[in-house]
């Protein structure tokens, strides 16, 4: 390509290594925060990818005898925890966190050390909550903790303790990484990418990112009522005090369900990047695609309740929540037709990316049609908290976010490692995982409709549920399969992958503007963003067309920023609180020192004259 | 190929829409703790629809006199946080000084006083849900006012120390945003726990 | 316990509205799949040497296929709204007078206990209603969150202590139709099924008659043994067994004054049988874990007394 050609050459490195641990503990560099981030988020989707075969294997019969009820009640409330606030969230993270600055064409994010401390509040509260399995107390109450369960009365141990304060402290994460793509996607556009000019990946961490700011305060609020009734006598939630159970049920939804948009749109905007690349043509409808966007977001916060059709709502607010579920599901069907008409009149290549981004398409139409039953009143008065509902939520997580994530994976790791993985053990990989994700699901939706409640240790023979769950502890297993494939490619590519170069894909955005993985500062130029795809204006006009200038330069974001320990160490100044109010106000104390040291220490100014 | 130094299409004289990144980073922090506020007021709405008597359990409406007086108390601290503010653009380092230091003990008298008012409340957390959602709230905001005063009392040393100027000030920007949130949000929590039982009684069953 | 094999007006409400939603998502599945397939197959090439049309969107075809699937949600949005009306509206009215028309359902960890206000009877895990005959039912929870669902009669209704929600039963066809809880509700949650049986009317007035008649006096001398054994090992803690015209007893657990006529014991768990019955007994732990009922360490004695005791209570 000529446009490359004419770039100043850069020694691609196999990975943006920091050349010690102690780097990796003070580095602020998005790349190498992203990638920490999904690597992290990638081991925890293990912990409950073994959590899911564990409970899987105890309902393959019924009256199964692996985990009797008590330790089956732990491993199924940290498959859930696990999955949404340990994997779904951090590795959409983390994949913004490394895509989004160069998509945007800029050297870093807004707050680069403000980055950081979201990876490590991220990994130390993973850690504080599986800590709890060391102490054969992990949280035990559901994903979603409903009081009274989850109360003082009924649930006295300290499993729900290290459950609201891990929540309480994956929440900072979470906001801080929100704030931090909210100001970048503001700040640091190169110059001419005005937002309907940005890439659609873009838009959705935009979105996604507002739904943090505004979804993880009733999350921690919550929880932390939910601690001072259960440690302090408190009376948010017990009837008997004048609270109300229910007050718990929309706290934690209008949390719950802005998240699972959360979770699902960073990987929407993936298959928005990967189809038309991989179709040869534009997004069918950028417009469109980037308004339903933004209009999901929107109504997003208005249908929580359709969690509760079950609690005894007065009808006409389940009517009212039923209509706005209905209106939610508008934006999402457009996305998919948008999807096929990108597809459509092209030239696609059946590679990796492609398959799952289409495996996505094809899987979400499933869940999302799901979804729809589920928002039919009546129909929910039967499906709710059976398991037709857990089929309804990993199609979308599983065929949705997962898929999207490893279209992700596939798509991008060239870049950040310089290394292509091997395309067969990709399509390998495809193929398990559909298999596995329709074995293992799909029978669900029947188990539901004969029957079968959700969240139960075991079940009697004789109701029909032996077949479809049988078949699901079969794909369950298949689905592990794929991942020991998955994993098996990327580490392989580490060491003979073929060396991926600028732009293995033939792409479009900034992103492979730059070197494999890109140098430190991300780019040396960057071509004038005229449209939503500058690289492709570039590479079929070879010189841009109009007055603009021919390069520009990539936006600094003010001061430049070195690498600082200050956001490890107010990590952990909070991890120690938080463990502490397990066990000791002292050292809870000395937490909290340790993090407003950590944050004089952080906000303290490099330079001590000003103007010198 | 040229290269001209153009930066970002926002980021003129490294201001965004008028403010640096930093400050619009507080904006988002702001919105963020607002929401928590909201969801919170929002609960004591809830719970105050289910009760049969508010304040349930026999306890009295709220005293508004001392707490009316700490509320002036507390507003008009945005006053000397603002003159501050204001004072360190133009290059005044006394103004920020005196300024933050007003402000300070206004927030600082602020909290004793409300210390003082849950010694005489003659309820505590434990008693019911309007216990609980009371002090709950009120110390919640207790809380953000605890660590405006600590923001001040860093922002002071620094003063000293010579860190702020006519050009460098973005610190003292955030923590005075900050502080007129802290303000601003005690106007709705005011509202809400202590005029609302008085301006809406019918409001429970 | 399937939703699909309705046997009440309010259950084949819901089916019916089930098929059509089915029906609905089964065409829109066929026709996007398909759109999808076909494209991914028709539009595959091996390499590419040239771009395709570069086609950016189309603003009527945009509009079609925006308002197409508005158009179908609004449809389905007022086929929910009726049926909702009609499926739960019957719960919101007041319960008619009678001992028949009107039951509590309270939900315990781990267990069902069912009364009928009206003629001052309570039992556990099973209950009876006359087969076309509406019957009102109140529900509320002593402890934590259970839901109450009989698929093949109605839809969930959730149990939150402090508040009583109210939903209705009616089977159209006698049966035994199961139950089970459907929120998490702790360690047995999974073991807390229920019955529903439906009798002709006359079988039902028969079963409310006996159930109202305090327990006959055992005549068998190891089942009167058993009444002592009752009270000494302290089963008296949490059951009643109602003599006279009041109960003598704890309320913890089950009412046990007709417990030998129930279909099932420990919440659906086991079929009563003097078998099982003898099994629960000696160790309750063993068939549910953390249930309520602890392990008595009974001798042969003692169990056997209590078994002539239990059996005998129909």
């Amino acid at each position: 390509m000529a446009a490359t050609a004419e770039l100043p050459t850069v020694k691609p490195l196999t990975l943006s290594r920091p050349r010690a641990i102690v780097d990796w503990l003070s580095t602020i560099d998005h790349k190498v925060i992203g990638l920490s981030y999904v690597t992290t988020a990638f081991i925890f989707f293990l912990l409950g990818g073994i959590e899911a075969l564990l409970i899987r294997t105890q309902l393959v019969v019924p009256d199964g005898q692996l985990l009797d009820p008590r330790a089956y009640n732990q491993v199924f409330t940290m498959h859930g925890t696990t999955m949404v606030f340990l994997f779904g969230m951090p590795v959409l993270t983390g994949f913004g966190n490394y895509a989004v600055p160069l998509q945007i064409g800029a050297r870093d994010m807004a707050f680069p050390r403000l980055n950081a401390f979201g990876y490590w509040a991220f990994l130390l509260g993973g850690l504080f909550l599986y800590a709890s399995f060391l102490l054969g107390a992990a949280p035990n109450g559901g994903w979603f903790a409903y009081v009274p369960l989850t109360g003082p009365t009924y649930s006295p141990g300290i499993n729900m303790d290290f459950w609201a304060l891990g929540i309480i402290f994956l929440g900072m994460s979470t906001v801080a990484a929100a704030i931090n793509f909210v100001v970048t996607i503001m700040a640091l556009r190169a110059q001419g990418m005005t937002p309907f000019r940005m890439p659609l990946f873009v838009w959705t961490i935009l979105v996604t990112a507002c739904l943090m700011i505004i979804a993880i305060p009733p999350l921690s609020g919550a929880a932390t009522l939910l601690e001072l009734d259960r440690r302090f006598g408190t009376h948010f939630f017990d009837a008997q005090g004048g609270g109300d159970p229910l007050l718990w049920q929309h706290l934690f939804w209008n949390f719950g369900h802005p998240e699972v948009y959360i979770l699902i749109l960073p990987a929407m905007g993936m298959v928005s990047e990967i189809l038309p690349v991989f179709s040869r043509k534009p997004i069918f409808g950028y417009a469109a695609v980037a308004t339903s966007t933004v209009a999901i977001g929107f109504i997003s916060v208005t249908v929580w309740a359709h969690h509760m059709f079950a609690v005894g709502l007065p009808l006409v607010a389940q009517g009212f929540f039923a209509t706005s579920t209905v209106v939610i599901a508008v934006p999402t069907a457009v996305k998919i037709f948008n999807w096929i008409g990108t597809i459509w009149g092209g030239k696609v290549l059946l590679r990796p990316p492609f398959l799952f981004a289409a495996g996505f398409v094809a899987q979400f139409i499933i869940g999302g049609l799901s979804g729809v039953m589920v928002a039919t009143v009546p129909f929910d008065w039967q499906a709710e908290d059976t398991y037709f509902v857990v089929a309804h939520l990993h199609y979308v997580l599983i065929g949705g976010t997962v898929f999207g994530t490893l279209a992700g994976f596939h798509y991008w790791l060239p870049k950040m490692t310089g290394r292509m993985l091997d395309e067969r053990l990709g399509t390998l990989t495809f193929w398990l995982t559909f298999v596995g994700l329709n074995l293992a699901f799909f029978p669900m939706h029947i188990s539901g409709l004969l029957g079968m409640p959700r969240r139960v240790y075991t079940y009697p023979p004789g109701l029909g549920w032996e077949l479809p769950n049988f078949i699901s502890t079969l794909g369950a297993y298949i689905l592990g399969l794929a991942i020991l494939a998955f994993v098996y490619n990327v580490v392989r590519s580490l060491y003979v992958g073929e060396p991926a170069g600028d732009d293995p894909w033939d792409a479009w955005t900034l992103e492979w503007a730059t070197s494999s993985p890109p140098p430190p500062h991300n780019f040396h130029r960057l071509p004038p963003v005229l449209s939503a795809r500058p690289l492709w204006d570039l590479k079929r006009r070879g010189r841009p067309r109009g007055e603009a200038p021919d390069w520009i330069e990539p936006a600094e974001s003010g001061d430049p920023v070195c690498p600082s320990h200050w956001p490890l160490v107010v990590a952990l100044g909070l991890a120690l609180l938080f463990a502490a109010l397990l066990v000791s106000p002292v050292w809870a104390f000395a937490g909290g020192l340790m993090c407003v040291a950590g944050i004089v220490g952080w906000t303290w100014p490099a330079a001590p004259e000003p103007g010198a | 190929m040229s290269v001209t130094s153009l930066k970002s299409l926002n980021f003129e004289r490294g201001l965004v829409h008028g403010h640096q990144p930093g400050w619009w980073g507080m904006v988002m922090l702001i919105i963020t703790e607002a929401t928590l506020f909201v969801y919170l007021l929002a609960s004591y709405f809830y719970l105050r629809a289910e009760a049969p008597a508010w304040p349930p359990g026999g306890i009295d409406r709220p005293d508004l006199l001392v707490p009316s007086l700490n509320s002036v108390i507390l507003l008009s601290s945005s006053v000397p946080m603002w003159w501050a503010d204001s004072g360190i653009r133009s290059g005044s380092q006394l103004r920020l000084m005196l300024g933050l230091a007003a402000s300070f003990g206004l927030g600082a008298l602020f909290l004793l006083i409300q210390g003082f008012e849950y010694a005489r409340l003659g309820f505590a957390p434990q008693v019911n849900a309007y216990g609980s959602a009371f002090f709950t709230i009120t110390a919640f905001h207790g809380g953000h006012v605890l660590a405006g005063l600590v923001m001040m009392a860093l922002m002071q040393v620094r003063t000293w120390l010579g860190h702020f100027d006519a050009r460098r000030h973005l610190a003292i920007e955030t923590t005075a945003l900050y502080w007129h949130f802290v303000d601003g949000v005690w106007i709705f929590i005011f509202a809400t726990l202590y005029l609302s039982p008085y301006l809406f009684p019918a409001l429970a069953r | 316990m399937s939703p699909l094999l309705p046997a009440g007006p309010a259950a084949a409400r819901i089916a019916d509205l089930t098929y059509v939603i089915f029906g609905l998502a089964a065409v829109v599945f066929i026709v996007v799949e398909s759109l999808l397939l076909f494209a991914v197959l028709r539009f595959r090439r091996a390499q590419v040497s040239s771009e395709p049309k570069q086609i950016y969107g189309n603003a009527p075809l945009e509009a079609v296929w925006t308002a197409v699937p508005a158009l179908i949600l609004a449809v389905l949005l007022a086929f929910t709204l009726r049926t909702m009306s009609a499926v739960a509206g019957p719960a919101r009215a007041a319960p008619a007078q009678g001992a028949a028309d009107a039951i509590q359902v309270i939900g315990h960890q781990w267990w069902w206990e069912v009364r009928y206000p009206g003629a001052q009877i309570s039992t556990a895990n099973e209950i009876h209603i006359a087969v076309g005959q509406p019957v009102h039912v109140d529900v509320s929870s002593t402890d934590v969150i259970h839901s109450f669902w009989v698929p093949q009669l109605q839809g969930k209704i959730d149990v939150i202590p402090g508040r009583i929600n109210a939903t209705w039963l009616q089977a159209d066809r006698p049966g035994v139709y199961r139950g089970q809880c459907a929120e998490f509700c702790g360690d047995q949650h999974a073991r807390m099924a229920l019955l529903v049986v439906a009798d002709p009317a006359d079988q039902f007035s028969a079963w409310l008659e006996a159930q109202q008649q305090p327990a006959a006096p055992p005549t068998d001398p190891q089942a009167q043994q058993g009444v002592q054994v009752f009270a000494r090992v302290g089963c008296i803690t949490c059951h009643t067994i109602r003599w006279g015209s009041t109960g003598a007893g704890g309320t913890r657990g089950p009412d046990l004054t007709h417990v030998g006529n129930r279909r099932t014991l420990a919440a659906g768990t086991l079929p009563n049988t003097p078998g099982t019955m003898a099994g629960w007994i000696a160790n309750p732990q063993a068939l549910k874990p953390g249930s309520d009922m602890p392990n008595l360490n009974l001798n042969g004695d003692d169990l056997q007394a209590l078994l002539a005791l239990l059996e005998g209570l129909r």
